[in-house]
């Protein structure tokens, strides 16, 4: 895997992650689960925020970025508060996944600023119950 | 630019590859085919390659928090439910990173320092201090490291870090 074709996959991880926390906020009560809304806000807003850098970091190499797709499957059913914490504690846990990935793929500046995502992406779990983990972002190297 | 790949894809054998790197004209020529890369190693310090210096900087650094959380935990018998998460978390950190530092270039637990206090706050606030700096010097070595996996381990154990500090802060 070329360090492009790592940044592309993460940029596709991170499509997927800005739908399903648009919707997830969607199916959230502004008032009647503030908490919960305010967390999905910050993430949504936080995985746009990683997307367009990773468009930025893939056009400077010269190669256009992959597009979304129309539609996404969600990890699971949304229709209440629980399974909305529960969606959007597997979604972020891609996203770490995706970024320990990219780690792994990249050097210099690219790496630095996967190193940060993966760190941030991380303690976002936490807002959606997750637990501190001794090794966050390295599932497939158990 | 892309990283130096590395074959085998598990946490323990990302560790080892630092380790494994600094093999060749160091090796023994042991015929124990499961002794590890480091134990199988003589290593010199002029041919420890640069991410096993990155690991054996990294356990002194552990240890040094590792010992620090365990005297703070031992003392202030309070501190335990908060803290144990991070202890634990600090052991598996040692435990792995260990695995990359040939055993002649292991730093002797023995050689660090822990400042006694009589007050708890302050203990703990140590305590997150040194957790602080390891996270630093973790996502510092992984943007450093040679190794692709090898940095991937070390992200990811900075990460762990900012996991219990965010909670220890209370601002997930």
């Amino acid at each position: 895997m070329t360090t492009t074709d790592a940044l592309q996959d993460a940029l596709a991880a991170e499509h997927a992650a800005v739908y399903v926390f648009g919707v997830l906020g969607a199916q959230t009560s502004e008032f009647e689960q503030s908490t919960l809304f305010d967390n999905l806000l910050a993430a949504y807003q936080q995985h746009r925020s990683a997307r367009d850098s990773l468009v930025a970091r893939i056009r400077k190499l010269g190669v256009q970025p992959v597009a979304a797709a129309p539609a996404y499957e969600l990890p699971s059913g949304v229709s209440t508060p629980a399974q909305v914490v529960r969606a959007a504690l597997v979604t972020e846990r891609r996203a770490t996944q995706t970024y320990g990935t990219l780690v792994a793929q990249t050097v210099g500046d690219d790496r630095s600023w996967a190193v940060d995502a993966l760190d941030e992406s991380a303690v976002r779990q936490l807002r959606f119950r997750g637990r501190p983990e001794n090794f966050p972002g390295t599932q497939g190297l158990a | 630019m892309s990283p130096r790949p590395l074959p085998r894809l598990t946490r323990r054998s990302a560790l080892g590859a630092a380790a494994l790197a600094s093999l060749g004209a160091a090796a023994t020529g042991c015929d124990d085919p499961s002794a590890t890369p480091a134990a199988r190693a003589t290593v010199r310090s002029t041919e420890i390659t640069p991410d096993v210096a990155l690991a054996v900087e990294l356990v002194a650094g552990v240890q040094r928090s590792l010992a620090l959380t365990t005297d703070v935990v031992r003392r202030f018998p309070l501190l335990r439910p908060s803290l144990r998460p991070l202890l634990e978390t600090q052991r598996a950190h040692l435990a792995l990173l260990a695995e990359a530092v040939p055993e002649q270039a292991m730093p002797s637990p023995s050689a660090t320092r822990v400042p006694a206090t009589s007050d708890r706050e302050a203990a703990r606030a140590r305590v997150v201090r040194s957790a602080t700096v390891r996270r630093e010097a973790f996502n510092a070595a992984a943007v450093e490291a040679e190794s692709g996996q090898f940095a991937r381990v070390l992200a990811s154990m900075g990460a762990g870090l900012a996991q219990h500090l965010a909670v220890l802060e209370g601002a997930p």
